[in-house]
């Protein structure tokens, strides 16, 4: 493929992401209102909607920001990052700095906002990683340069998310750093040795430590048997999608959301959607997000640098992991964890968090394109010999050749 | 051309390769989750959408419609109309006391009961019932959190106490308690059905629609030949004279001359009929039905009749009254003014007891206790009048096997005799109509929706006494008004004939001073009755004449139910002329 084809599928590729994005965004916005106006009076009946519209102005500057800056600042800046990161997920877990809600202490509260700290930190943890991945691109091989570092930092990360506690978040974390290490190019056996050494601990610590978890497990093997119990979550979110049938009982006609679901206009705003909307609205949310994945993927792939290679793809993992974990979880396919559903959900974090990594990707295809149309012969159409030709941006590379 | 490239290592196939296996898996999972979404939605839908119905709509049994009361110009008497129940989702609820507080201030409930029900655990209280819908609206207005209202109906009586005993009352369940809504329960009661309430996943109610399975069926409507303005001039007159004569108690019976249909029936004291509870049992007796009394004067327009249908007695033969007393046996009688002569029309006029008593004895001479038993039980005296109201008295006519020589001058002065006043007003009509003895009417039909049915009437009336000697007792009574006894229940602009009744009262088969039943049985126009009313003023604590506690009242009621039958005023009478 020519420059210019790359070029001209680079562009159609943002286009098509921003229009998805828009869809969900807006679609997002009418299901918040939906979704929430039953658990407020009358009177505060637009509260969450204005708040959501609030945030999604708020999250339409930050995905301007990250589409703008050039993404190669982010590797000079990769040190500061991390700490920043680190430091963010470190504060939120001490007491009078993150605020304890429900027994876990994931926020920062600012007034009558809250922001939540992992949600930010995975845009970091993204970032940082592509840094340090790209600048160790020829120690990657190498477990105790390349590999170990790596994983020490998404570790910490991981560690930190988990005491909050938020399970969702910290493996969502740990999947996608982990994906952003294996596509840097580490050994295999580096990465299975990791995964072996890791999972047992962890399931050791989740089935000691987190009663919770092995709760929401055994509801999930069993979701009818305990309809009123634990499993209770996960059965209404399916009884409010097998209500919804095809089509749907109608926007606005949700009866689920009255306090059958536990967070109709948040994690379980798809089961309002799918009550509502039907199948039909839960496949279109669901095409959207494919679509998303799959701008994600073409933009990853023309991208000119591993740097921006690597924040392509973990923008674009963690974006479509979120909504897939949600989506599992809404429909029963997952045990219950507390996972937005990117655009949709209500929350001001992640919708913000989201957005921004969206902007960084459509910052990388806009980068990439410059480059590409600043190589390519543009005015006039001169034969030149072939060694003065731009390195072809087709597969395989010659330069790697 | 400038070399722009990156300082950055380029990316390799690698990581192209591995890069597209992340995002394919996650790609790959987002579709196979559009499959789970099939399954739940499409292929599971039927089974997940009953288990919502199960889970937020409870159906709640709601009783049918009760049927509506109409007297017989159609004016209703008592009609259920749509009202609230409260209840309170304890969970929701800011604050039990504080709600309860602000619920207390514009419904009557039971808050120690509420507050027993919330203890004992229960999360959906209800708190009240039958509430207003005005009142209802202003409490949805209020908007408190945890505060429900449910569909309900309340019974209302447009005319109040005034035919509370007659109509009867209605309990918690809509169930007859008394009167009319008693007896006539099976008619009235709807068919109870089901209203299917919408739970929010907290419990409260989110809204309520008829279950089109189950729909609720309204009872029947009954019409009665009650008319709604008698009544209440009837409740008005009553309660004025209990008022005015400081009486225990008073009761007054309208009937339709001719047919036997009551026109009104009223007593007091009343009750408030929507709200039964309160009442007391003593005030639900429908005291002209149930209570029988000694009728004293007011029962020798029956002898009198009887003697001269008989021709026992001749109406211008003269009788001595003793100058006011006179002993017979072992008892002495005494009249209230004393007479000498009186012939047999003004010994009806003047109401003498001595005369009666002679008369009385002349029957039995010539007929025996088992002729003048006869004489007094075709009047409908001695058994239930049949109106079919629960706790009808048959009187009291004691055989005449039990009779004694005092008999035969005690009953034709209206003691040892016991008589409801419906009997005594149906008896008065025989002796007026014609000589015509109806059976009481007092509901006219059934109505459903555009079907009506009658009831089955009353048996057909049968003749008791002859025209020309109802037409003689007419003139008598009538004279009555003009000259004797009951000159205060005479009406300007109709004629107007009755008797006067003044009876002491027995306690324990003893005669109390100062205890007196007064009584006024009249009827008008008295050339051609219409109606007949019979007053009852029990106990009256001042004066205690019939002539003067109850004729007063009679005449009132008399007026307003001429005007109400739109009966046109009467030629002035023809003054008889002084014997």
């Amino acid at each position: 493929m020519s420059a210019a084809e790359v070029v001209k599928d680079l562009r159609s590729a943002r286009n098509v992401l921003l229009a998805a994005v828009g869809l969900l965004a807006v679609l997002g916005l009418i299901m918040v209102y939906s979704a929430s106006w039953a658990r407020v009076s009358d009177a505060a009946g637009n509260y969450y909607l204005f708040r959501q519209m609030t945030w999604l102005a708020a999250a339409a500057v930050a995905a301007l920001f990250f589409w703008m800056v050039d993404y190669r600042v982010w590797v000079r800046l990769r040190y500061p990052v991390m700490f920043c990161t680190l430091l963010l997920l470190a504060a939120v877990l001490m007491p009078g700095v993150g605020s304890r809600i429900n027994g876990a202490r994931r926020w920062f509260r600012l007034g009558t906002i809250g922001i939540q700290a992992s949600e930010f930190a995975r845009v970091g943890m993204v970032v940082f990683l592509a840094g340090f991945l790209s600048t160790r691109k020829d120690k990657i091989t190498s477990f105790w340069r390349g590999f170990l570092p790596a994983v020490v930092f998404v570790g910490a990360g991981f560690v930190l998310i988990a005491a909050e506690p938020d399970i969702g978040m910290a493996l969502l974390w740990a999947v996608v750093g982990g994906s952003l290490v294996f596509a840097a190019g580490s050994r295999i056996s580096h990465v299975f040795l990791m995964t072996a050494l890791a999972v047992p601990p962890f399931l050791f610590v989740v089935a000691t430590r987190f009663g919770y978890i092995m709760a929401r497990v055994q509801a999930y093997l069993n979701p009818a048997a305990e309809a009123t119990g634990k499993g209770y979550q996960a059965m209404q979110s399916m009884i409010a999608l097998g209500r919804g049938g095809l089509f749907g009982v109608g926007l606005g006609e949700s009866v689920q959301k009255m306090f059958f679901l536990p967070e109709p206009h948040t994690d379980f705003i798809l089961a309002v959607l799918g009550e509502e909307l039907g199948f039909v609205g839960v496949l279109l949310v669901i095409f959207a997000f494919v679509v998303i994945a799959y701008q994600g993927l073409r933009i990853t792939f023309w991208a000119r640098d591993t740097v921006g290679h690597l924040l392509a793809l973990g923008a674009t993992l963690l974006v479509s992991v979120q909504a897939a974990v949600n989506i599992g979880v809404v429909t029963g396919a997952l045990p219950t964890k507390g996972m937005a559903l990117p655009f949709l959900s209500y929350g001001g974090s992640n919708l913000v968090s989201t957005f921004a990594l969206v902007g960084l990707l459509a910052g990388v295809a806009r980068r990439t394109a410059a480059e590409l149309r600043s190589l390519a012969p543009t005015r006039t159409f001169t034969v030149v010999p072939t060694e003065c030709w731009p390195a072809p941006c087709d597969l395989p590379d010659v330069s790697e050749a | 051309m400038p070399e722009a490239r990156s300082q950055y290592p380029p990316v390799s196939p690698t990581m192209r390769i591995r890069s597209t296996v992340a995002v394919g898996t996650v790609s790959l999972a987002l579709v196979l989750l559009v499959g789970r979404a099939f399954y739940i939605q499409v292929l599971k839908g039927d089974e997940y959408t009953r288990m919502a119905r199960e889970q937020s709509l409870r159906a709640e049994q709601v009783p049918g419609t009760r049927g509506t009361i109409f007297d017989a110009t159609g004016v209703v008497l008592a009609k259920d109309v749509p009202a609230y129940s409260v209840w309170i989702y304890v969970p929701e609820v800011q604050g039990v006391d504080s709600v309860l507080a602000e619920l207390a201030r514009c419904v009557d409930f039971d808050a120690a009961r509420v507050r027993a029900r919330i203890s004992a655990g229960g999360l959906f209280v209800p708190v009240a019932r039958k509430i207003p819908v005005e009142i209802g609206h202003s409490l949805q207005d209020a908007r408190m959190p945890g505060v429900s209202l449910l569909p309900d109906t309340r019974r209302v009586y447009p005319l109040g106490e005034a035919a509370a005993p007659i109509i009867g009352a209605v309990g918690f369940e809509g169930q007859g308690l008394t009167g009319v809504e008693a007896e006539y329960d099976s008619v009235l009661a709807g068919r109870p059905g089901s209203i299917v309430i919408t739970r929010d996943g907290a419990g409260r109610v989110r809204g309520f629609e008829a279950d089109p399975d189950r729909r609720s069926m309204p009872g029947k409507d009954l019409c009665l030949t009650l008319r709604s303005r008698v009544q209440e001039s009837a409740h008005r007159a009553v309660s004025e004279a209990v008022l005015q004569f400081e009486a225990v108690s008073a009761s007054a019976v309208v009937v339709d001359a001719r047919t036997g249909d009551v026109l009104a029936l009223v007593c007091v004291p009343s009750f408030e009929p929507a709200e039964p509870g309160k009442a007391e049992i003593d005030s639900m007796r429908i005291r002209p039905v149930t209570d029988a009394f000694e009728p004293g004067s007011s029962f020798k327009p029956f002898i009198m009749a009887g003697a001269v249908e008989l021709g026992l007695v001749d109406l211008d033969e003269e009788w001595h009254c003793g100058n006011g007393a006179w002993r017979h046996g072992g008892r002495l009688l005494h009249d209230a003014h004393p007479y000498g002569f009186l012939n047999t029309r003004m010994v009806l006029i003047k109401s003498s007891n001595i005369g009666m008593a002679k008369i009385g004895l002349r029957i039995h001479e010539k007929i025996g206790y088992e002729g003048m038993h006869q004489m007094v039980s075709a009047f409908g005296f001695g058994r239930p009048a049949g109106i079919g109201l629960p706790g009808e008295t048959p009187g009291l006519l004691l055989p005449h096997t039990r009779w004694t020589s005092y008999s035969v001058t005690s009953i034709p002065m209206g003691q040892e005799i016991a008589v409801s006043p419906l009997q005594l007003s149906l008896g008065y009509a025989a002796i007026v109509n014609g000589g015509w003895l109806n059976s009481p009417r007092l509901v006219d039909r059934w109505v459903s929706g555009t079907y009506e049915e009658k009831l089955e009437g009353p048996p057909p009336a049968h003749r008791v006494i002859s025209a020309s000697t109802s037409a003689v007792m007419r003139s008598m009574m009538e004279r009555v008004v003009l000259e004797g006894t009951g000159k205060r229940a005479a009406l300007k602009d109709y004629r107007v004939g009755g008797k006067t009744g003044t009876a002491q009262k027995a306690r324990d088969g003893v005669y109390v001073d100062g205890l007196f039943t007064g009584v006024f049985v009249g009827f008008a126009p008295a050339d051609n009755p219409k109606v007949v009313c019979a007053v009852l003023v029990d106990e009256p604590g001042k004066s205690h004449y019939g002539g003067t506690v109850a004729a007063p009242a009679c005449r009132n009621i008399i007026e307003s139910a001429m005007l109400d039958l739109g009966v046109l005023p009467s030629a002035p009478p023809v003054v008889a002329s002084h014997p």
